[in-house]
């Protein structure tokens, strides 16, 4: 049997078919099951969330006011603070690290009475495209437990490819939600800049960093982000305005989709490109109007991904010095504290990029590289302006392959980069997108990417929510459960 | 293009980082790879476009100038999770040399 959705969860629980108990107890015995292969989590709060489902239950009983997530099971990204707990950003200089607040998205889900099962595996400090960039170890495909998941949220997407959780929190700077549900076969949102408070949520790039859900229906993905979603005060770069609202479509009737010409170039594997046209194929017979456009300067965005991330991320790593919080390597004497202690506990990707922003960062390269960078970004950003004054939203591929073997992009910086092609243009122009499961290649779930102008989630995930009740995946159950 | 070992030396000083000594030839490489990769947006024309710095512009957004109320709890909390602690305060180290008895070594 398919594990269940949380909307599905949620009418079991209303209906008092299922206790919150029950959930809970199958929940925990499927992480259980299957943790030991696909190492999903940093840490599991079995007594924590027990405990919780019960209160939920006696909450029920007597008819108390429960929020609209009572009692559903739900991960989160190890980037995520949480009071009480450990967060370590998949890092040895965190590994010990106990949150002293709570992450506003994790605060709002706790409040509509969802219960935070663990915390899931992830690339140190968000930067990676496999989640084997951890310190406490990869997390494995589900589908395929000698590849990767993606990443860097591949912890969060494993964790719900494999029926352990409904629902999980990632975060997507350049395509961590997105790439890790496209290889993992599931409902990856990344949220319009600002969509979600980024409070409490420890920063890689804080320019393209944003909160957004990884699940297995479009439906769940709405039903999280209404939850979320919303202005906080504790972010002054959240948008304020109308809450989030979402409604199922029928038909596609008069909406345009575009397909962008440059994100079909060389260097897709054919059998992903079959499944992504077959998928537009689809979209046109649901009643869309498809047509082609094009985004010239997206071939650049990968570029001024890898000098903007890098930039920002020496600034935010800055605080890691072996002072305030994480661990210390002493030495002789302050500056040479500050050195031993981030060179002995940062892993070699958070190194890399370190060097890497403060050579873009340095005097006489400011201009050409970081400066240069942000004006790219204005293209891009302009590209898609003039794009969605003629579609309504955009197809594309998510990922430009399947899943690749453990350890095979491991050591080459660039090919892990380029990994990256069809995400990051989308976090350089603050919009939101979703990547939807459309089918097998090699046997492995291939991804489509929904594009949308910001705020457009409603729509996104409206059109993606129709694709899956017309499309369903075909064998859509991981090789783990066999 | 590999970086120059002279480059390594001034990026790791500039980020206090140390590099492991077998390390340093890999990242050599590394690094001037993905330099190179970037540098390919020299050859865009860029001219009269202005650059864009945020996720979103929304303006300055300030709060009022107003402390925010913490309660001891917090405070142990936040000194819990620094590595060294002498009372009440985290422990750093000093921040300038003592190598001559002068002003900068008094207390």
């Amino acid at each position: 049997m398919a594990p269940m959705t949380v909307a599905e969860l949620q009418e079991a629980l209303r209906s008092k078919s299922l206790s919150a108990a029950e959930t809970m107890k199958e929940t925990l015995a499927c992480i259980a099951r299957h943790e030991l292969t696909v190492h999903a989590f940093v840490e599991v709060y079995d007594q924590e969330a027990t405990h919780a489902a019960e209160i939920c239950d006696a909450a029920r009983a007597t008819g108390g006011g429960l929020g609209p997530l009572a009692g559903i099971p739900i991960a989160i990204k190890d980037n995520m603070v949480d009071e009480g707990h450990t967060a370590s950003g998949g890092s040895r200089m965190l590994q010990k690290y106990r949150s002293v607040y709570t992450a506003t998205a994790v605060e709002r889900l706790r409040a509509a009475g969802a219960i935070i099962v663990g915390r899931t595996n992830m690339d140190e400090f968000a930067m990676g495209s496999s989640t084997e960039n951890s310190a406490f170890g990869v997390t494995r495909n589900p589908w395929d437990t000698e590849r990767v998941p993606g990443g860097s949220s591949g912890g969060s997407a494993a964790a719900v490819a494999a029926g352990m959780v409904p629902a999980a929190l990632g975060s997507d700077t350049g395509g961590s939600i997105r790439q890790p549900a496209a290889l993992t076969g599931i409902v990856g949102l990344k949220p319009t800049y600002g969509r979600v408070s980024r409070h409490g949520l420890m920063a890689m790039a804080s320019s393209l960093d944003q909160i957004g859900t990884l699940t297995r229906t479009a439906e769940d993905a709405a039903l999280l982000l209404s939850i979320i979603s919303g202005a906080d005060p504790k972010d002054a770069t959240t948008l304020a305005g109308d809450a989030f609202t979402w409604s199922s479509r029928s038909s596609l009737e008069g909406l345009t989709v575009g397909v962008p010409q440059e994100f079909f170039a060389e260097g897709m594997d054919a059998d992903v490109e079959a499944r992504v046209r077959e998928a537009i194929a689809a979209f046109e017979k649901m009643g869309a109007t498809v047509r082609e456009v094009s985004l010239p300067a997206s071939s650049h965005a990968l570029a001024a991904y890898y000098v903007i991330v890098p930039a920002e991320v020496s600034s935010n790593m800055a605080r890691y010095d072996g002072i305030r919080y994480g661990e210390r390597v002493r030495a002789a004497d302050l500056h040479a504290t500050y050195a031993a202690t981030r060179g002995a506990l940062f892993g070699p990707e958070v190194r890399r990029r370190i060097l890497v922003g403060t050579y873009a960062l340095s005097a006489g390269y400011y201009d050409a590289y970081y400066r240069r960078a942000q004006q790219v970004r204005t293209l891009v950003r302009s590209d898609f302006d003039s794009a969605f004054g003629q579609v309504d939203l955009l197809l594309t591929p998510t990922s430009p392959t399947v899943a690749w073997p453990l350890g095979e992009k491991f050591s080459d910086p660039l090919t892990m980069y380029l990994s990256d092609v069809y995400t990051v243009s989308v976090n350089i122009a603050g919009l939101p997108a979703v990547s939807v499961p459309c089918g097998l290649a090699h046997g492995l779930p291939v991804g489509l990417q929904l594009i949308g102008p910001a705020l457009s989630e409603g729509t996104l995930l409206a059109a993606a929510g129709l694709y899956q009740d017309n499309h369903p995946m075909g064998t859509t159950e991981p090789h783990v459960f066999g | 293009m590999k970086l120059s070992s002279e480059e390594l030396d001034h990026l790791a000083k500039l980020a206090r980082l140390d590099v492991p000594v077998a390390e340093r030839e890999m990242l050599q490489e590394q690094i001037g790879a993905i330099i190179g990769y970037v540098a390919s947006l020299q050859q865009i024309d860029v001219t009269g476009v202005d650059p864009t710095f945020r996720g979103v512009e929304l303006g300055q957004r300030l709060r009022e100038d107003k402390p925010e109320v913490s309660d001891a709890e917090t405070r142990a909390a936040l000194l819990q999770a620094a590595p060294e602690k002498s009372g009440d305060y985290v422990k750093a180290q000093a921040a300038l040399q003592h190598k001559e008895k002068g002003v900068a070594g008094r207390v």
